[in-house]
């Protein structure tokens, strides 16, 4: 048999209890979560020494929004390695879903681990090509799973040696 | 019909003298679940007529999934019911495997149910919790629930990186092994897990509020849920034994030992204490499937962009809201010549009136919210 | 309608006005010996008074939040000021210098009028509530009678502001709040009788002190009924029918923005708080002297406004029909039988320990019918659990279907 409003009570001791344990939350800007080594954040590690500019990303992506352009002059040399005028990522329409990361054949391009990026204007949201030269080189580990056998956790930077299957 | 700023006398149909009222919730509403729209025809606070009305999330996934490659629609299905994106993808992918002839490898099955158990237990929570919230409770039990889905993301971003769009399954497999720590993790959520269940059924199942707002509230029967082609936990908690885990069974569900909990009466509290029980029956699911996960690769050798051959083909899953069906029909091109989706949101919103009419106004929102749909996967 | 309403309006502000002169030939304020203010002015002490209300109105919005913030595992405001306790005057800030937006079709002066009807009968309240000892605006013999029927004006401005706003939501939310606060007075007047008739008196401070053993033993189920009707007047969970958010927005002020919402918001809370203070006077024991008093009353009166806040971080709100069966048909029978039954004990115990009619009761009489309350309470619900609706549920269909062409 039930008594009547003990249900009710029941409900009350549960948020009780609750007022005295510290909060799940956290106070963002000061404190951060852990984010996970996989985490794909809203930048790109680029490695342009580990770039062949074969364009495999630019074809996986579902939206069309990384910009390949390859220096002509290059094209005349002997073996397959294009030097790179531009490499473009819109990430203003970009859903990070790191299908350019798993069809890159060179491990040259990484997802980043930021997720701080806001603008006011839509083309500030555009990676340009200087940006992801001079970015800081903290590659996730998602789609590279060579970096999560050398046990690398996602912040150190790494050089274009380590971040490969092999160094060039 | 005219809506807005007119004389709020405007009368539709005249019942015993007085007028009734049109009374438009959404698309902007606190309790519609997304941008939704209820017309409906209020006769005092009782509903004489009311109306879903469909399209403002419209992103025509179909129509996009016609100019994208096979794996390049994976990121669509994410999108579709946002609350259990690892279920969609195992959708689609059904079908793309049934159109491939694609096997995957055993350990990619283990995971691929591993993460729709936990997705279905983080879309209940939800479900649930949005439902106590159009009850009235100021945020509280939703807040509790939002606690442990965070948990189920945290488990989903150390797998796959990403928290609600996860294109996590693959042609053939799955996109990531299992990370280091991640079944300490899980066991650990698990264990946890199992108490904050007990813990919701203090807060939520003993509440005389609670019982005297849901009990006997909107009942379905069993046969008129058939005929309008109900599935998922609406159609169980009516009484009907039809689960596609258990009736076709799909991936590894004919080798987990698992009951389908049913309802009486199909009434909202029937709905609600379903969805617990089918967290509960999650959880048992999550740790055979831990305990049995075998070793090996974790996904098949696949091409990325994947031509399969001319034909047709229609896959399902169970996903938390119902039965979802992807139907794909392939030219022999890298992309399928057309996309159909079966989405149990849309289908489930037929009896929508039909439970509401006769109710109070605050009725249609529980009902509504029992129901359990999302807006992404309505409008597609 | 327009000019009807209006003229409502004038003679139910002025009105209590007058009253209050008429009962008060003698100084608004009752200097005694123990008076902490004694010799400041009346409008020194009007004016310290507002200025405390005020306070601790938006100290109260801060309060709720942090409160129900942490059951619900949030951390809540921490922004504003130390542990962002001054949250409550950022908002007040804000909303005042917002724009004051008045809907095109809405009725301006109504819509204009409507937060002022709904805060001044909470004000007037307080006039008579003994806040520091010997500290109260107008001492009026007829206390408890006063803040009962000038807090039911208050239903007149949710109404109004309903009406005038020209939403259907609006509407919804004003006739509900409507048929919840008339339903609702019936019980609380009942209630409050049987404390009346304990204590012989309508004045608060005497009813305070008529409590040797604090009533809330005395009278648990009077506890409660004044309780939950106090919660439905202020349109707290789980009664808030009337400004439903998840139903009808925000109810009656859902048009309502800026200054005018402001005063809405900010009402509620007062009520609240005045309310509590009511609830404590009459159930929790003597005033005390000095600002110890004055504390301990602030603490029990926290204790009614924590409950508030408790209820509201746990429970669901009831639907407007169940929450019209439960003043009519469990509310009011309660409070009568619970007069009656008062009534005979009060006549029990003056036949067995010879006290005159009209004169307090003492402990021991006080004790012999707290017993007997707190038994017959236990009674009460055990057979509150077998009835159908409250503990019982009965899960067979019980639906309505309108006869109507078209429909079904």
């Amino acid at each position: 048999m039930r008594i009547f409003g003990l249900g009710a009570i029941k409900g009350l001791v549960v948020t009780l209890k609750y007022l005295f344990r510290p909060p799940f939350t956290t106070q963002y800007p000061e404190n951060k979560l852990d984010i996970s080594p996989r985490f794909r954040g809203n930048n790109f590690v680029w490695y342009e020494e580990r770039c062949t500019g074969c364009s495999s990303c630019a074809k996986a992506c579902p939206l069309g929004i990384i910009r390949i352009v390859t220096h002509p002059e290059s094209h005349q040399q002997v073996g397959n390695d294009y030097k790179i005028d531009v490499f473009e990522i819109d990430t203003g329409r970009c859903m990070f879903c790191a299908l350019c990361v798993e069809a890159c054949p060179y491990d040259a391009l990484h997802m980043g681990g930021d997720f701080e990026k806001a603008d006011y204007v839509r083309e500030d949201l555009v990676i340009t090509t200087d940006q992801l030269r001079e970015g800081t080189k903290k590659p996730q580990t998602q789609f590279r799973p060579q970096l999560e056998d050398i046990g690398y956790q996602g912040e150190e930077e790494l050089d274009e040696h380590e971040a490969g299957r092999w160094s060039l | 019909m005219s809506q807005g700023n007119e004389s709020m006398n405007e009368s539709e149909k005249n019942i015993g003298g007085t007028e009734s009222v049109l009374l438009n919730l959404g698309p902007q509403h606190p309790s519609t679940h997304g941008v939704f729209r209820l017309r409906t025809l209020l006769d005092g606070e009782e509903v004489v007529d009311v109306e879903p009305i469909l399209g403002y999330l419209h992103r025509g996934s179909s129509k996009l999934a016609e100019e994208r490659s096979y794996t390049q629609i994976i990121t669509l299905t994410d999108r579709l019911d946002y609350l259990a994106g690892m279920s969609n993808n195992l959708a689609y992918i059904s079908a793309l495997e049934k159109l491939t002839d694609v096997e995957p490898p055993e350990r990619a099955r283990y995971l691929r149910v591993i993460m729709v158990e936990l997705m279905r237990i983080a879309s209940h929570l939800m479900g649930i919790g949005f439902l106590i919230n159009d009850l009235g409770a100021w945020i509280t039990p939703l807040m509790h629930m939002f606690r442990e889905r965070e948990k189920i993301l945290d488990l989903f971003e150390m797998v796959c990186g990403a928290r609600i769009t996860f294109s996590y399954m693959r042609l053939g497999g799955v996109s990531h092994d299992l990370p280091e720590g991640f079944e300490k993790s899980i066991a650990e959520f698990l264990d946890d897990f199992e108490k904050k269940i007990e813990e919701y059924e203090n807060l939520l199942l003993g509440n005389e509020i609670i019982l005297s707002r849901m009990v006997g509230v909107a009942p379905l029967a069993g046969e008129r849920a058939i005929n309008c082609s109900i599935t998922g936990p609406n159609l169980r908690a009516s009484g009907v034994d039809w689960d596609l885990r258990k009736q076709d069974p799909y991936e590894i569900y004919d080798q987990l030992d698992f009951s389908v909990p049913l309802g009486e009466n199909g009434d909202n509290w029937d709905r609600m204490v379903v969805r617990i029980e089918e967290m509960k029956e999650s959880v048992h699911i999550l740790r055979q499937c831990m305990d049995k996960l075998p070793q090996g690769p974790y996904r098949a050798d696949t091409d990325f962009f994947v031509r399969p051959p001319e034909g047709e083909a229609y896959g399902m899953v169970e996903a938390p809201k119902g039965e979802l069906g992807f139907y794909l029909v392939s030219d022999g091109s890298i992309a399928p010549y057309r996309m159909g989706i079966r989405s149990p949101s849309f289908i489930n919103l037929t009896v929508l009136r039909e439970l509401c009419v006769g109710w109070k106004l605050a009725d249609i929102i529980v009902n509504f919210g029992t129901l359990d749909i999302n807006v992404g996967e309505v409008d597609r | 309608m327009q000019m009807l309403l209006f003229n409502m309006v004038v003679l139910i502000l002025v009105t209590p006005i007058l009253l209050l002169i008429y009962a008060n030939k003698e100084p608004l304020i009752q200097y005694t010996s123990q008076d902490v203010f004694n010799g400041i002015n009346f409008f020194i002490g009007l004016f310290i008074l507002i200025s405390f209300l005020l306070f601790v109105t938006t100290m109260l919005t801060y309060v709720e939040r942090r409160l129900v913030a942490r059951m619900q595992n949030r951390i809540g405001p921490n922004r504003v000021g130390p542990f962002g306790v001054l949250q409550g005057f950022a908002d007040l800030i804000k909303l005042i210098t917002k724009e004051d937006l008045i809907p095109t079709l809405a009725n301006r002066n109504i819509f204009s009028l409507a937060p002022i009807l709904i805060m001044s009968p909470v004000l007037l309240m307080f006039a008579v509530i003994p806040i520091l000892p010997g500290f109260t605006i107008a001492d009026l013999d007829i206390g408890i009678f006063y803040v009962v029927a000038i807090t039911s004006l208050g239903s007149l401005g949710v109404f109004a502001a309903g009406w005038a706003s020209n939403s259907k939501y609006s509407l919804y939310g004003a006739v509900r709040g409507v048929a919840q606060l008339v339903s609702y007075e019936v019980p609380l007047v009942l209630s409050i009788c049987t404390i009346v008739l304990l204590s012989g008196s309508l004045n608060l401070i005497e009813i305070a002190e008529a409590q040797e053993i604090p009533f809330i033993l005395v009278q648990p189920v009077a506890f409660l009924i004044i309780l939950f009707s106090v919660a439905a007047e202020l349109n707290r969970t789980p009664f808030d029918i009337n400004e439903a958010d998840s139903e009808i927005v925000a109810g009656f002020h859902t048009e309502y923005s800026g200054t005018k919402f402001a005063l809405i918001y900010g009402t509620e809370y007062l009520a609240a708080f005045g309310w509590s203070l009511v609830i404590a006077i009459l159930f929790f024991g003597h005033l005390g002297p000095g600002i110890g008093g004055f504390l301990m009353l602030m603490a029990k009166t926290s204790i009614i406004l924590f409950l508030f806040f408790w209820f509201r971080g746990t429970w669901p709100r009831v639907r407007i029909d169940q929450i019209l069966a439960i003043a009519w048909k469990i509310m009011f029978p309660l409070a009568t039988i619970n007069i009656i039954i008062t009534a005979g004990e009060i006549l029990f115990v003056q036949s067995i320990f010879n006290i005159n009619p009209g004169n307090a009761l003492g402990l021991q009489p006080l004790a012999i019918i707290t017993i007997i309350n707190i038994i017959l309470f236990a009674g009460l619900l055990v057979i509150l659990s077998f009835v159908k609706g409250l503990g019982q549920f009965d899960k067979g269909p019980k639906r309505y279907v309108p006869d109507i062409e078209g429909v079904n």
